[in-house]
């Protein structure tokens, strides 16, 4: 159970940081 | 300059040197905890992220295929108007000896008997071999050097077209901007590169010592005691040291042509003297196989099969795809700096191509021996494969006549390419910690050259190779997060570009 609850977990953090890099591709130029 | 007497302290070297002498220090001091710590960190992260893992190796694999063949394929590694600075052959050569690691002359043999090992219990012997020769190229092939080819793409558009440095905190400032939390973000990508080039270094300085005290101990008949390896330790610690202390000119650049010279021989030595159309057709076999099946394999992961084989997946495959991205910062400065003046067309072709042929053609030999001993004759090399990996390669060579002489001149080849990794590495160190000083002084070098020691010692007091490739593994999981940012960012600044 506590295995399920930190795999669920590294996963959300994959899952935010895709979006991380589609906010950061969608950023206006410098 | 060289400014002998001066080192500015800065908080990147000053963190950098206290997190690395950290982990050298409790390496030393607590080797088991190390070691137990990092492989459960690996075992976590490959057990859930492993599938990201894979994806990634594959998308820059597609950014490369997509890059050489877009119009930024044109665009060129530095002003318009600029010529490579060397000859295309001379370039060819030098990506081979970027390729040409010292695991090769150990994993030539030892890998593809390894995963026919795993795979005979799933296909037929022939199957499993071809097989085998294929899983093994997918670990050292065109995923590795895309890995490779991506990030010093990043590193040479950057510093050469857009005039910054070499660092990886550069691209992350000039595409996104110059704001607070890009800053710290880039600072954090230094410090990041920093400690996977110390560990990963230190661990292949480790490994290095193992297998050449293997082959020490057979040669001379003498016990493969810590002795020994304290020894070899010592020798190649002396070894590195004096370069850094002081310039050899291209004293480094001709030790390790020596050593790649060697290679080459024995290569060329084994396939001559070899059942040589044997190998011929385990070349080509495992090339066709190769070049039509690794686009899906590069996204298969085991997870449908039984436990033992997602460890061997994982143990190889993952592993390997990590530890690419563990040595990139660390290759990617090397292939950059040789690269200047090319297109991203020829660089992406050239830099992916010429690796994994070579590696085809190399895994070809060792492993097509390995097969032939299987298959032809008693088959005592996958005996002693299964025992002990780093004996397999002087296990092959004593079928061979002159073996005294091609068991030293393996030692020595290796000795050499660790020597001389551990050098560069110790420049590259020094350049990145004092923020992109192309001539870093010889006394910072020293202490990186210091701080390679001490972590290399650590990591043969874990003593375990599996253990030291998993505290490398854990030293470079945060490049699974940062290469996709300097993707992003070199994408969005060839939309920049003004190109046809």
């Amino acid at each position: 159970m506590n295995g399920e609850i930190t795999d669920t977990a590294l996963n959300l953090i994959v899952f935010a940081y895709v979006g991380f890099l589609i906010w950061l591709a969608q950023r206006p130029q410098p | 300059m060289h400014h002998e007497d001066f080192v500015k302290i800065t908080p990147l070297l000053a963190v950098a040197l206290l997190v690395s002498t950290a982990i050298a220090l409790w390496g030393i001091i607590d080797p088991e905890g190390l070691g137990a710590i990092a492989a459960n960190i690996v075992a976590v992260q490959f057990n859930s992220r492993g599938w990201f893992i894979m994806l990634e190796a594959s998308g820059l694999l597609f950014v490369a295929i997509y890059l050489s063949i877009s119009r930024f394929g044109s665009i060129r590694l530095g002003p318009d108007d600029c010529e490579p600075e060397f000859s295309t052959p001379a370039w060819i050569a030098m990506l081979f000896a970027a390729g040409m690691r010292v695991g090769l002359l150990f994993y030539g043999v030892a890998e593809p008997l390894t995963h026919f090992d795993t795979l005979r219990r799933f296909f037929d012997d022939a199957d499993a071999a071809s097989f085998a020769l294929f899983i093994t190229y997918l670990n050292w092939g065109f995923h590795a050097w895309a890995i490779y080819g991506v990030v010093a793409l990043v590193i040479a558009y950057f510093a050469f077209r857009r005039g910054r440095t070499v660092l990886l905190s550069a691209p992350l400032i000039d595409a996104i901007g110059d704001h607070r939390w890009t800053r710290a973000l880039a600072w954090l990508f230094d410090l990041l590169s920093i400690i996977a080039i110390a560990v990963g270094l230190a661990g292949s300085l480790a490994m290095g010592v193992f297998q050449i005290q293997t082959g020490i101990a057979g040669l001379l008949d003498v016990e493969n005691s810590s002795f020994l390896t304290a020894v070899v330790f010592i020798a190649m610690c002396i070894a590195f040291v004096i370069p850094l202390r002081r310039d050899l000119g291209d004293g480094m650049a001709r030790l390790s042509n020596m050593a790649m010279l060697i290679a080459l021989s024995l290569m060329v030595y084994l396939l001559v003297f070899g059942p040589t159309s044997y190998l011929m057709n385990a070349i080509v076999t495992g090339f066709g196989r190769y070049v039509f099946d690794v686009l899906p394999a590069g996204f298969a992961t085991a997870e449908f099969m039984e436990n033992d084989v997602i460890d061997w997946f994982q143990n190889w495959t993952l592993n390997y795809m990590i530890w690419w991205l563990a040595w990139s910062p660390f290759v990617g400065v090397f292939i950059a700096r040789i690269s200047r003046g090319r297109t991203i067309r020829e660089f992406l072709i050239g830099v992916i191509a010429a690796p994994t042929l070579f590696s085809i053609f190399w895994f070809g030999v060792f492993g097509g021996l390995g097969f032939f001993d299987i298959f032809r004759l008693e088959g005592a090399l996958a005996e002693i494969n299964r025992n002990r990996l780093d004996a397999t390669t002087f296990a092959l060579l004593e079928h061979f006549p002159l073996d005294v002489l091609t068991r030293t001149a393996t030692i020595i080849a290796a000795f050499l390419f660790v020597v001389t990794s551990v050098v560069s590495a110790g420049f590259t160190l020094a350049m990145i910690a004092t923020g992109g000083d192309e001539n870093p002084s010889p006394r910072i070098r020293t202490v990186w050259g210091a701080i390679l020691g001490a972590l290399g010692l650590a990591m043969i007091f874990i003593g375990d190779i599996k253990l030291v490739r998993s505290v490398i593994a854990v030293s470079a999981i945060a490049f699974v997060f940062i290469v996709p940012v300097l993707v992003i960012c070199l994408l969005r600044s060839l939309k920049r570009e003004n190109v046809k």
